[in-house]
């Protein structure tokens, strides 16, 4: 009567598995919290990098890298110079995105102004294109008076968007 | 036969047990992961609308600093007064507050118009112009969370009080029987200095001075 077969062997064989698995079930579960914080860590990390880009000033020009950008489209619209050429505003911008993207992510910086667009993505060379992304968008605003001594001053917005995405 | 049945029983007995037990736990976990996500999505919601009213700030002083510059540049050419530059910043100002704005997972962004007791213009003794304001901006976020309020503070650098008295001198004395050349080089040498440049040139009859701000760029009131 004392004797263990072989089905009391199985069944703690059995009620282990079931312990585990549940276990690991249940680990899953409870652990499913974390993509959530860490999509807002990279969307907290997305508002950073654009509020950079709109803080930070091109050089000693007094123009922030949002403001150059959109100046240079506004002029390409009026179709006069921009004080920043494009191609030193490019050039610059690189870097900064270079030196803001974080470890293992790419940006993607876009802003359009009446059929003109700015495309810029950092690492340089990567598409942007099938990726899952964070993004934050806004408005760069420039009163222009008119050219020739209009009666009005031009009210120009330009629409911002900053995209993250994964770099693998 | 009587071990085989004990150990069925015991068998069924801990797997009621256990799907018993982890039916607790989801629950339990259920409960503490919506407060965990809750409390995530408010704070993600809270740095969202607070990056957003950050923007609306930003672009807000964008927009005064490149509507004064605009008035001065564009009433300037007309040799208009200092107290029409400030009426047409303010209306132009809040022609970009009329368009309103609009963000994805917002549910409204209130931007007051500016008037004179939210906005204020104040002429500085060296002729430049500095804008300081608050508007009762709110943005609603669509989880409820609210931001409010948005500083305006603009110091604008083309010295216009000071161009726009010194090209009125300039002008008096290129009318008063001066020689218009001679006004030039004058004011020239006499206000290097605070690094403007003039001209005075004689056009069909009439006197036309042009002060260059070469501090700040280009400005011009004539």
């Amino acid at each position: 009567m004392g004797e263990r077969g072989i089905s009391d062997v199985l069944s703690i064989a059995i009620m282990f598995l079931i312990a585990i698995f549940s276990g690991v079930l249940l680990h899953s579960y409870g652990a499913s919290i974390i993509p959530s914080a860490n999509n807002g860590q990279l969307q907290l990390k997305v508002e950073y990098a654009y509020k950079v880009l709109e803080l930070s000033q091109v050089e000693n020009s007094s123009l922030t890298y949002l403001e150059a950008i959109s100046e240079n489209l506004i002029m390409e619209n009026i179709g006069e110079d921009a004080s920043l050429p494009g191609d030193y505003v490019r050039e610059r911008l690189d870097n900064v995105l270079e030196y803001i993207r974080p470890p293992g992510y790419g940006l993607v910086l876009e802003a359009e102004y009446g059929g003109a667009e700015w495309v810029q993505v950092s690492p340089p060379g990567l598409t942007a294109e099938n990726r899952n992304f964070r993004e934050f968008s806004g408005k760069v605003t420039m009163v222009v008076a008119e050219a020739g001594g209009g009666e009005t001053s031009i009210i120009a917005q330009v629409n911002v968007r900053l995209r993250m995405f994964q770099v693998s | 036969m009587m071990d085989s049945r004990g150990s069925a029983a015991l068998l069924a007995f801990f797997t009621i047990f256990v799907i018993i037990s982890s039916l607790v736990a989801v629950y339990l976990f259920e409960r503490g992961y919506g407060t965990k996500l809750g409390a995530i999505e408010m704070r993600i919601a809270s740095d969202a609308t607070r990056a957003v009213l950050k923007s609306v700030e930003t672009e807000l002083n964008q927009t005064l600093k490149t509507s004064v510059e605009a008035a001065m540049y564009r009433l300037g050419r007309a040799g208009r007064e200092k107290g029409e530059i400030t009426v047409a910043a303010r209306e132009s100002f809040n022609t970009r507050i009329r368009a309103g704005w609009s963000y994805h997972n917002f549910q409204s962004i209130s931007v007051p118009l500016s008037d004179e007791n939210t906005l204020h213009f104040e002429w500085l003794p060296d002729g430049s112009l500095q804008a300081t304001g608050y508007l009762d901006v709110v943005v609603t976020h669509l989880t409820g969370v609210k931001g409010f309020g948005a500083e305006l503070s603009s110091g604008v650098v083309p010295r216009y009080g000071r161009m726009w008295y010194l090209a009125n001198r300039a002008y008096e004395e290129a009318t008063g029987g001066k020689n218009p050349q001679q006004v030039e080089d004058e004011f020239n040498e006499k206000y290097s200095c605070e690094l403007f440049t003039f001209s005075v040139e004689s056009v069909e009859g009439s006197v036309r001075v042009t002060v260059k701000d070469d501090y700040a760029g280009r400005a011009l009131a004539g």
